[in-house]
């Protein structure tokens, strides 16, 4: 299991975590946390992108609790995902995530969408 | 003899053959194990008294002791803690009080508490000869199967057991049904009804329960349940019809043995039958 240091960076460099139901360029969003198939990581400096299997999908109960600590474990600032269950919001409370909920799109679009807010 | 009554589907009447049978036979507890919403006493009235609260242990962390290591999260199969920097996160409505996670802390960080989940009550009195224990789950709690376990712990074996079993083939059904003697299946003969009876009858054969079926509302849906019966020979122990009397008196919260007399035969003869299946008394 991986670390679970969360360490603050500057606002300018941000990693984000995007829930989705497939891998690639054109991967779509799931509003799902605990249960998304994937995360996919992006990295606002390099704009770099990796995308992981959700180890929690199947997992009989606290799917969104495990997930939650997963992506607080990868280092993420921002999450963007349709709609996070209440276990996993207070683990993003906790873990000083940025949560944005927005509607299914295609995950690259999402990002720019949230990228576009964040700086006006 | 301890007898559990069970049903894949909900509504099928395990509550009306459950409290039927019990007011038809001799120095019976009729344990009501649907502790979700428990309702046999709507049709018996009782006065009721509290006899214990249930409780559950949950882990307590000590914010001094935790290193955050996350042993203990890795160690609940259950998902109810999170590890981050700033310390431990516990759901305890995912907890199952296992306790996994204070063996597999090694910073002596963890302790139990206990946390009331419901209670166990019992009738004050004993208005038709009938002793009813039954399990409360408090509002909001998730977990039936320790309230179970503790209901099932007032067993009197000198006397006739009535399990009234939650629907479905889950948790708390297999809590309710373990160690019985024979478990009746309740069923309506409809392919809703045979659907969930196949799941039913496959839990039994799991928990190696002798199993027997009871058709109520007979003359609705069609001939699929009792075809099904005997191509796999489990009896056919009792069919209930679909009689506007029994709904009306069932409206009315009334057993319908206390009005329909002859149906207390049929029911002292259907425990005849399970006392010669199961060679118990």
């Amino acid at each position: 299991m991986l670390a679970y240091r969360h360490v603050p960076k500057k606002v300018s460099k941000m990693k984000i975590c995007v829930t989705t139901k497939d891998k690639g360029p054109e991967a779509g969003t799931d509003p799902h946390l605990g249960r998304c198939m994937y995360f996919m990581f992006i990295d606002t400096d390099s704009l770099q992108t990796e995308f992981a299997d959700n180890p929690y999908a199947t997992a009989s109960q606290g799917a969104g609790v495990q997930a939650a600590q997963y992506i607080a474990g990868r280092g993420a600032d921002v999450l963007i995902c349709g709609n996070p269950g209440p276990n996993s919001m207070s683990v993003m409370e906790a873990a000083g995530i940025k949560i944005v909920k927005l509607p299914e799109m295609k995950a690259m679009e999402a990002v720019q969408a949230f990228l576009a807010n964040n700086d006006s | 003899m301890r007898i559990a009554i069970a049903s894949g589907k909900g509504g099928t009447g395990k509550t009306t053959v459950s409290v039927n049978l019990a007011l038809s036979l001799e120095n019976v507890q009729l344990l009501d194990c649907d502790v979700e919403e428990p309702n046999c006493n709507l049709f018996l009235g009782h006065p009721l008294q509290k006899v214990e609260d249930v409780g559950i242990q949950v882990p307590a962390i000590s914010k001094d002791k935790c290193t955050s290591c996350g042993k203990c999260a890795e160690a609940c199969r259950f998902n109810a803690l999170a590890v981050l920097l700033t310390g431990v996160i516990l759901f305890p409505k995912l907890c199952h009080g296992c306790g996994a996670c204070s063996i597999a802390c090694t910073k002596g960080a963890i302790s139990e508490t206990i946390q009331v989940i419901g209670s166990i009550e019992r009738s004050a009195s004993h208005t038709h000869g009938i002793e009813l224990y039954q399990g409360v789950l408090n509002i909001g709690e998730p977990m039936a199967s320790p309230i179970i376990r503790t209901l099932k712990g007032h067993i009197d074996n000198s006397r006739t057991v009535i399990i009234d079993s939650p629907p479905g083939t889950s948790c708390p059904v297999i809590s309710s049904i373990t160690g019985a003697d024979y478990c009746i299946l309740v069923t309506e003969p409809t392919p809703f009804g045979l659907h969930d009876l196949m799941l039913a009858v496959d839990l039994v054969k799991d928990l190696q329960l002798p199993h027997g079926v009871i058709i109520n509302r007979y003359g609705t849906g069609n001939d699929g349940v009792e075809d099904y019966c005997s191509e796999n020979s489990i009896p056919v122990l009792m069919k209930i019809p679909y009689d506007i009397r029994i709904a009306q008196l069932y409206s009315e919260g009334t057993p319908f043995v206390l009005r329909m007399p002859h149906w207390k035969d049929r029911f002292q003869d259907t425990f005849r039958q399970l006392q010669e299946l199961t060679g118990r008394f």
